[in-house]
């Protein structure tokens, strides 16, 4: 049963916001992770999300599609509010595409039938239809020649790649990237960063959390940097990189200096 | 060496037994074969079902399991074909070993399949959760299958344990294998078709342990 005019890939179209959080609060048990975020992610824009760990990252990217269920505040993609109780969440995920840290790949599956298995079950494809969108979408992430591979079979980039196919596949608003490339060998980075950056180039809303400074530096709309729940600074890359004089996001900046070296 | 040879291996014994065990070895496999089927179905069944958390439904089939897992088989089998009969349910021998030895199945079975359930990593829910597939669709197109993988040698084990318990059925007079081999015992004055029963039991379920061992290779989970 799928609403029609849902189903469309949106047009990039200039300074519309997509994605609007307010007042976003989240709690487990008593310990305070996120103490009001307030966001807004244009059409289009990639918006790195950066900051130490602990300081409510990923809980906040949980939280958009509510993986996590959040304490209070809400969520709005598309004119849908994504935290309402009446919300259909299965069709509102369907319009969030996920990429996690750990690939989360379903081992028995082949890369293709990773990429079918919703376009089959939730948007109902044909089996033949599912095939080609999701050949499409491995061919989109440079895999042309592994549909058939198994995840075990995959080096890390390639499952990650996989992983980006799968959400793709999907057409949706919105993509969230949790740590895409943390869990990955080094050498095996940029080819993850390649694939985000293309789709960036393509106009896809992206919410990145990230350790890659070189990446949100460089492919980044907007970085927003957060520390101990709260978004503490926000703006272009230069703003972030250059002139910010906020003492918390200098420190860490220069932790960060310090790990990697000049980059 | 003789005596040995004129107590356990009477050729003319065996001879005169054998078509009365190879009946009785018949019964014992359609209780075997309908006991794994039901049992292992029923304990499928009923680990999704806790899967889905749901508080009445756990608590009963906790109450099941727990019952059913703490109460020798022997007992049961007595208890449901002498003592039920006192409150109007009577049933032959054959069901009643059965419907017995599957629940206890189930009951074992219940606790494999459910822990493979929870050995699941969270991030395969979260995987599919996140393309909008519902619990139902990801447990039974992501989760039910590497769960199952992932527990085959405890229920090879249990499914081997539960078949050798069908000889149990011999108490309550149902004549599968090790009941015949009694009778037939009685009636010559003579264990020769005990031995025979013991051979028979090797010949039928030693293949099937080593076909268990090679399924445990053939499905074991890629690493």
């Amino acid at each position: 049963m799928m609403v029609e005019k849902n189903v469309e890939t949106p047009e990039p179209s200039g300074a519309s916001p997509l994605l609007t959080i307010t007042g976003l609060q989240k709690s487990f048990g008593t310990t305070p992770v996120l103490k009001g975020i307030d966001l807004t992610v244009m059409r289009g824009e990639l918006v790195a999300l950066i900051g130490p760990s602990g300081s409510g990252k990923s809980t906040l990217l949980r939280c958009i599609n509510r993986l996590e269920e959040p304490s209070a505040g809400k969520v709005m993609l598309d004119g849908v509010e994504v935290t309402s109780a009446q919300a259909d969440i299965n069709q509102i995920r369907r319009h969030i595409g996920m990429v996690f840290q750990a690939f989360n790949l379903y081992p028995h599956l082949n890369a293709e039938a990773n990429v079918t298995l919703a376009l089959r079950k939730v948007l109902r494809k044909s089996r033949s239809e599912a095939s080609a969108a999701a050949r499409a979408a491995l061919d989109r992430v440079g895999l042309k020649a592994r549909y058939a591979a198994y995840p075990g079979e995959l080096s890390g980039g390639q499952q990650q790649r996989v992983g980006i196919a799968r959400a793709m596949a999907l057409e949706p608003k919105l993509f969230l990237f949790d740590e895409p490339t943390s869990a990955l060998d080094p050498e095996l980075v940029s080819e993850v960063l390649n694939v985000m950056k293309d789709m960036k180039a393509n106009h896809r809303t992206m919410v990145v959390v990230t350790h890659e400074m070189a990446f949100a530096r460089d492919v980044a709309d907007r970085v927003v940097f957060m520390d101990n729940g709260l978004i503490v600074e926000s703006g272009t890359p230069d703003y972030i990189y250059g002139s910010s004089r906020n003492a918390r996001l200098t420190e860490f900046l220069r932790s960060f200096k310090d790990r990697s070296g000049p980059r | 060496m003789q005596l040995i040879a004129q107590y356990f291996f009477d050729i003319s014994i065996m001879e005169k037994a054998i078509p009365f065990l190879l009946r009785g070895l018949v019964t014992t496999l359609l209780i075997a074969v309908l006991v794994v089927v039901l049992g292992l179905s029923l304990g499928l069944a009923l680990a999704c079902l806790r899967s889905y958390q749901k508080r009445l439904p756990n608590l009963l089939i906790l109450a099941f399991i727990d019952i059913f897992r703490s109460i020798p088989e022997l007992v049961l089998l007595i208890v449901a074909y002498f003592a039920l009969p006192e409150f109007g349910i009577s049933m032959p021998g054959f069901v009643v070993v059965v419907l017995v030895l599957s629940l206890v199945m189930a009951a074992f079975t219940e606790e494999i399949f459910w822990s493979g359930i929870t050995s699941v990593q969270r991030g395969q829910w979260e995987a599919g959760r996140s393309t909008g597939l519902n619990f139902t669709q990801v447990l039974f197109s992501i989760v039910l299958l590497q769960a199952v993988q992932m527990v085959i040698p405890p229920l090879t084990n249990k499914t081997i344990s539960i078949t050798k318990s069908t000889a149990l059925a011999s108490v309550i007079s149902v004549s599968e294998l090790l009941n015949q081999a009694s009778s037939q015992q009685a009636l010559y004055a003579n264990p020769t078709p005990l031995t025979l029963a013991a051979l028979l039991y090797l010949l039928i379920f030693l293949p099937f342990v080593i076909f268990s061992r090679f399924i445990e290779g053939r499905y074991a989970v890629k690493r």
